[in-house]
């Protein structure tokens, strides 16, 4: 076998090499690459969904609808005989499209009560208020404290409003 | 020998763009990582605590409110002890109920520079919620750890 023979196959074997190594290289960076786009991706998706219905839960809070008032004067609380049969009322009333558009694609919205009274055998021993949709459906959970507030016995409690939805 | 030379001289290339190429993503995941929106997250999470301290500050406790009790304490009348601080730790802390169960937090009730009721942890990064007045001396401060 002549030299230039020899050290073509020599050149062929070390441009074989290279490309071997640096097909490997760019195969690892690209699954690394991709991963992160991934996370990144997830990340933003949790952002919107947490910004979204955050947002939603002040809006809530602040509803004339559910807020508290005293002689006239706006309450920062919710009050729970407005809370109870809420779900109910807008649907007799047939205002629920209003309130679609309003709270979105939010699966569930309600209201759970912290050490609700429980020997009234009213709207007050009930240990949740469904706002809209389903409890316990699908999607995350997003959720603040509220004060609930018991015109009739006029008492204040803890209460957690939640939302449970997705993109 | 030369051939050898030169085959060493192109692996050396090749680690060389490798090394580049590394450091280029490294970079590249850095910056991606850092441009977190902090802010708004802020903005939600103190909307939360100051929600959970307004909710605590008038929850009934007998026939009065835990703002009334704190009222108490902070005119230093005895009442920090015993069932305020009980109730307090109840709200805040209790394993089924408690609106800090699995968090944690600093709920402080001060006078002037003293301390007269101090529950849960501190930590190094928190958010604090706007602090509730009592009288002109008493303040009450929660904190959430961040």
């Amino acid at each position: 076998m002549s030299t230039k023979t020899k050290k073509g196959q020599l050149e062929i074997g070390i441009t074989t090499m290279v490309l071997a190594v640096f097909i490997v290289l760019l195969l690892i960076s690209m699954v690394i690459y991709f991963r992160f786009t991934y996370l990144e991706f997830e990340k933003t998706r949790e952002e919107i969904l947490d910004q979204k219905y955050s947002g939603l839960l002040n809006v809530i809070s602040g509803m004339t609808e559910f807020r508290c008032s005293k002689n006239g004067a706006e309450e920062e609380c919710l009050d729970a005989s407005k809370l109870h049969n809420f779900k109910q009322t807008i649907s007799e009333d047939g205002i629920e499209n209003y309130y679609d558009n309003l709270f979105g694609n939010a699966n569930g919205i309600w209201i759970e009560v912290i050490e609700p009274f429980d020997e009234n055998k009213d709207y007050s021993d009930s240990d949740y208020f469904e706002i809209y949709g389903e409890k316990e459906t699908k999607g995350l959970i997003y959720s603040v404290p509220v004060s609930i507030y018991y015109p009739d016995y006029k008492k204040y409690k803890i209460g957690i409003l939640k939302i449970q939805g997705e993109l | 020998m030369k051939i050898k030379n030169k085959g060493q001289a192109e692996i050396v290339g090749l680690v060389v763009v490798v090394l580049l190429l590394i450091f280029a993503l490294i970079f590249f995941i850095k910056v991606r990582s850092g441009d977190d929106d902090n802010e708004t997250q802020l903005i939600r999470a103190n909307f939360k605590v100051n929600s959970a301290l307004n909710a605590l500050m008038k929850i009934s406790v007998g026939d009065k409110q835990m703002k009334d009790l704190i009222d108490d304490c902070v005119l230093g009348t005895n009442a920090c002890e015993g069932d305020l601080r009980n109730k307090l730790k109840h709200y805040l802390e209790d394993s089924e109920n408690g609106l800090f169960k699995d968090k944690k937090y600093q709920f402080i009730i001060s006078r002037g520079q003293d301390d007269l009721i101090s529950l849960g942890s501190g930590c190094k990064e928190n958010i604090t919620a706007s602090p509730f007045f009592v009288r002109n001396t008493g303040r009450v401060e929660l904190k959430i750890c961040g």
